[in-house]
């Protein structure tokens, strides 16, 4: 089983950017299994995780 | 002023997840110049109540959690130095929070929420794995390989580019379906770095990398014109 991680900014492009990485893993077969926020020097991400 | 992140579309219930986990509203007081701040709120209501008419004297049943947390965290940004800037608050606490919920009524579900403040819980690779495991505790290998990699180089592809590579990743879904001969032009457009089109799609390509595979891909008439009618 493949996993991949892929990070997004929690910021006015958040919703988009899940949308736009979600379907990009979709199409090369993966899917989301997990996700995580941090929160390092007041910039919020998002570590999703795919697996295939 | 007042700037919040909104999260209102979601692609799945795990993404839904990690927006209740993010659950972080930034406000800045950008009217006047006070230093700005986080607020990191969470909030659960789940109840349940089973019950009958009261002249009948039967016993009720009633199963509730309600509960709600909120920090506040000092930042040293103030507006009026950079109003410009989206961030600044280089002096800010850091916050690193999940809420999971799992079939409370069921004989192994339950309900567990994690917060924590402070540098260490975000710097430090233990807390990462912590809050990547699951409920019962366990951390799968793939998973934290992975996280080993995002902790590490943190890529991000910038939302322009993100765009510009979703409508080549449109065009390929719809040539895969409309014309799954010409298919194999996708793996022939990307850059040598990337070993296929899928490689590319899970991959993070410059932006001059996606210029060059759409304009090889528009060598193509039939994916030329499916690219031209994405919006």
């Amino acid at each position: 089983m493949n996993t991949l991680h892929k990070t997004i900014p929690f910021d006015a492009s958040f919703t988009a950017q899940l949308d736009l990485q979600c379907n990009a893993m979709r199409a090369a077969g993966y899917r989301l299994v997990s996700s995580f926020s941090v929160v390092q020097a007041g910039v919020v991400s998002a570590i999703l995780i795919f697996q295939k | 002023m007042k700037t919040t992140n909104h999260t209102s579309k979601l692609a799945s219930p795990a993404a839904l997840l990690a927006a209740a986990a993010l659950g972080l509203l930034p406000f800045f007081a950008g009217c006047t110049a006070t230093e700005n701040h986080v607020i990191a709120t969470t909030a659960t209501v789940i109840g349940v109540e089973l019950s009958q008419s009261p002249t009948t004297t039967s016993p009720q049943a009633k199963l509730g959690y309600n509960r709600a947390e909120f920090a506040y965290v000092p930042t040293n940004r103030n507006v009026k130095k950079d109003e410009s800037s989206a961030t600044g608050a280089e002096q800010s606490a850091d916050v690193i929070m999940e809420l999971r919920y799992d079939g409370i009524f069921s004989n192994t579900g339950g309900i567990y929420q994690r917060l924590a403040v402070g540098s260490n819980a975000v710097k430090q690779r233990g807390a990462a794995y912590m809050f990547a495991r699951d409920n019962k505790g366990e951390i799968k290998p793939e998973t934290a390989a992975a996280i080993e990699k995002a902790l590490d180089d943190g890529a991000v592809l910038d939302v322009d580019q993100n765009r510009r590579r979703d409508k080549l990743r449109q065009a390929y879904e719809k040539t895969k379906s409309d014309k799954p001969d010409s298919i194999g032009k996708f793996d022939e457009a990307v850059a040598p770095g990337f070993a296929s089109f899928t490689a590319f799609l899970i991959g993070n390509p410059t932006a001059e990398q996606i210029t060059v595979a759409r304009t090889k891909l528009e060598a193509d008439a039939d994916i030329k014109k499916i690219l031209s009618e994405i919006k």
